[in-house]
């Protein structure tokens, strides 16, 4: 990458400020600079540069330190929450933040886990992919059971900008005209492989109601002219993508937001720029800049813009929202309505079923598919199912039983190795992703006394799950054992994570605490994710959601996020913000 | 990977040939004349391919731990635990990535085998045969012979130890089973006799 795009320093006022470089930061930069801002993105983290920084790919366990095992010692010195992340290894801690740096506390009875990402490209480099529309039955959620406020945008509104982001992202997947999972703009879809056409089919039989998809995910299966351009080829099955894809094949901001906002020569990056909050002018009213510290020195500058866009990541976002008091915003920026920190939600995870297939021994696959089947939500779609509000998917995947699996079998010897190198049987889990209602009470604050080495008050993170959480997640799991029963799978295991072996914040999908809605008195941001109180202001990551849906959010930021920039310039030409 | 032996390590896939004349004829290749004495100290230390230091474990226990790798791992047509060195990696493991608790939970469970060894054979497990290893390793597993359950849940930790260093390394990857590092896509419908053995990376 050009030197010369790494600023430290400026008096420049820039037309636009985007805090952060993740899928929202990236999104928000390759927009505003096309439509010829000159945008300033600001990232705590240190700069990576696709392919040369991804010094854990491709190297083979047996010439990994401890064969990809983190040193104990340095995990829990600092990695003692970043270590849950199921994609921690020796070969992609550097993309983790160290958690002695990064503090934050919880009440002592509930856990919640902040995965973090801070460098250039952000969790753009963690995300596991799976790429989802949403539909009205998800816009229309809060409307229609009274949690949460109502969404000031339905699918229409966001509908061309979806197809505008997939197909630059790339998402692989099949038309299947199912109404609560619209069909997004496909490249083609990953195989299922026999065992789970089999298991499609029993299932398909059995419910008239459930559908088993493959995954839709923002890998290139087959790459479009617009990708080859991006310099990104097709997914290799290599699933090892949190090390870094030199291939480009899965979406991230070095492998395509980044590429085409540098394009522009619009772009200027900030990066080890801690910010501290956002500068507020009483007398315009707007928004006038942000307030960094650097990173390693400790010192604070400041950088200035027309317009700025907080995509910090959902609890990076508020809490520089609740730390940028003046007197107009006494308890946080754009926080008349008392709504910021509130109404946190993540999604319901780790709970599921698993069995065994007997059977299918001639049958195998080869390489390492990126996504896998996926059953759109069936609960509360057409009639009301009763036990709980809303709804989950179901994902799951057919494989046989490797050697990490043979430790829990008897024998050794070499009949033993011989099964294992005859590989094990068939197995098929579904695990569930919920949807966790949106509640005044989850909630984070800024803790009064407590503060990070840059100076940031901590963030205090209170969060539970509801009543109607804890039943939707015993629904997950009783439901994905009886699917399993009824397609005939053998030794099935339920299993329903509880909030310690899992804290709430482990999925990586939280979201809320700035949220979207039509009344300024009940809500942050408006339908198009400028700050009611001060029009220059827009956050368009996971901060901004009004309630959570049952889908992986980041394709929905996406669009969002291009649909705010869209908006953000027309005002901006026309002098209104 | 504690190995510094190279003689150890150039005679890694030969494990079957007798050790002794494989080493004098390597000595002689190399011009060195050897006492019966040295060559009984290498011939020991190929024996195990034992790494001249360890991180964590006692040189007794670490043969202990390579002899029990190998009777979960044989040699086979392919290289076995021992000529891996998987209890290299065991006791690099066990220093590095184990806790204080994990690590004392390991050394009473290769203890036990020690005294059970020796309460049944009367000679501890190293010195034991190789039909005693094996009635050992089955009681183990049966929670037989003086073994309880907590021993058998020692043994499927060092058996799950085992596997992870044996599929690990580049002989267990790449030879015992088949190993693509760049598959260059996903095929669903894919014949296990198209591969005729497992992935390493599944």
């Amino acid at each position: 990458m050009d030197n010369n795009v790494y600023i430290k320093k400026s008096t420049q006022i820039f037309d636009a400020i985007v805090v952060g470089s993740g899928i929202t930061g990236g999104w928000a930069a390759k927009e505003l600079t096309e439509k010829g801002l000159k945008v300033l993105m600001v990232e705590r983290g240190r700069a990576v540069e696709h392919r040369k920084d991804y010094i854990g790919e491709g190297v083979p366990t047996w010439k990994m330190a401890n064969r990809g095992k983190v040193n104990l010692q340095l995990v829990e010195d600092q990695y003692y929450i970043q270590r849950q992340n199921y994609a921690f290894n020796d070969a992609t801690k550097h993309f983790y933040g160290n958690d002695r740096d990064l503090p934050y506390s919880t009440p002592a009875d509930r856990p919640f886990s902040w995965i973090r990402g801070n460098q250039l490209g952000g969790k753009s480099l963690l995300w596991h992919r799976q790429s989802y529309r949403w539909s009205d039955l998800d816009f229309g959620a809060n409307a229609a059971d009274g949690h949460g406020v109502d969404w000031p945008i339905r699918y229409k509104d966001l509908e061309p900008w979806y197809s505008y982001v997939e197909k630059h992202a790339g998402i692989s997947g099949a038309k299947e005209n199912i109404p609560v999972l619209p069909d997004s703009e496909f490249l083609p879809a990953f195989e299922f492989n026999n065992v789970e056409k089999e298991m499609k089919k029993r299932i398909e039989a059995k419910y008239t109601d459930r559908k088993l998809i493959m995954g839709r995910c923002a890998h290139l299966s087959v790459p479009a002219p617009q990708h080859l351009e991006q310099g990104r080829g097709p997914c290799q099955a290599r699933n090892e993508c949190q090390k870094g894809c030199s291939f480009g094949a899965y979406f991230s901001t070095q492998s395509s937001t980044l590429p085409a906002a540098l394009k522009t020569n619009n772009l200027s990056i900030a990066t080890d720029a801690v910010v501290h909050s956002v500068i507020y002018d009483a007398k315009t009213k707007r928004a006038k800049g942000v307030k960094v510290i650097d990173s390693e020195t400790l010192e604070t500058r400041e950088y200035f813009a027309k317009i700025i866009f907080l995509c910090a990541s959902t609890l990076g976002t508020t809490q520089i929202m609740l730390n940028s008091t003046s007197e107009t915003f006494p308890n946080g920026i754009a926080n008349s309505s008392g709504a910021l920190g509130h109404y946190l939600m993540d999604h319901l995870y780790s709970v599921g079923a698993s069995g065994h297939i007997d059977g299918f021994e001639e049958e195998y696959y080869s390489g390492r598919r990126p996504t896998g089947p996926y059953m759109p939500r069936f609960r509360n779609v057409t009639e009301k199912y009763g036990k709980f509000l809303r709804g989950y998917a179901l994902s799951g995947s057919a494989s046989r039983e490797a050697w990490g699996n043979f430790a829990n079998q008897d024998g050794f010897g070499v009949d033993f190795k011989n099964s294992i190198k005859k590989a094990g049987g068939w197995t098929f889990s579904l695990s569930g992703s919920g949807e966790m209602l949106p509640r005044y009470e989850n909630s984070v604050t800024l803790h009064p006394t407590k503060k990070d080495k840059w100076g940031m008050p901590q963030l205090h993170i209170d969060c539970a799950y509801s009543e109607n959480d804890i039943k939707m997640r015993e629904d997950i799991a009783n439901t994905a054992a009886e699917i399993l029963e009824a397609i005939g799978a053998k030794d099935i295991v339920k299993h329903n994570a509880s909030p310690s072996e899992w804290p709430i914040g482990l999925s990586i999908h939280e979201m809320g605490t700035a949220r979207m809605g039509k009344d300024p008195k009940t809500s942050v941001l408006n339908g198009y994710n400028q700050a009611h109180d001060v029009p220059n202001l827009f956050v368009t990551d996971g901060a901004c959601m009004a309630s959570s849906a049952w889908q992986n959010p980041s394709l929905t930021y996406m669009a969002i996020t291009a649909r705010a920039c869209d908006y953000a310039v027309k005002q901006l030409k026309l002098g209104k913000v | 990977m504690p190995h510094n032996n190279k003689l150890a390590d150039a005679l890694r896939p030969e494990i079957d040939a007798p050790r002794r004349t494989a080493l004098k004829q390597m000595a002689l290749m190399f011009g060195l004349t050897v006492s019966a004495q040295s060559l009984d100290v290498l011939a020991a230390t190929v024996k195990g391919t034992m790494p001249l230091t360890t991180k964590f474990l006692t040189a007794d226990q670490l043969q202990m731990t390579g002899q029990i790798a190998d009777l979960i791992i044989p040699t086979t047509d392919t290289p076995g635990a021992l000529a891996v060195n998987v209890h290299g990696f065991i006791d690099n493991y066990l220093a590095e990535c184990l806790s204080k608790d994990e690590q004392k939970q390991f050394l009473i469970g290769l203890k036990k085998i020690d005294v059970v060894s020796e309460e049944k054979f009367h000679k501890v497990f190293l010195a034991a045969t190789h039909k005693q290893h094996i009635q050992l390793l089955t009681a183990i597993e049966k929670s037989e012979l003086g073994f309880n359950a907590e021993d058998k849940t020692f043994f499927k930790q060092f058996k799950s130890l085992t596997l992870f260093g044996y599929y690990t390394s580049e002989v267990g990857a790449t030879q015992e089973l088949a190993y693509l590092a760049i598959p260059g896509g996903y095929q669903g419908n894919f014949p296990f006799a198209k591969v005729g053995k497992a992935w390493a990376l599944n």
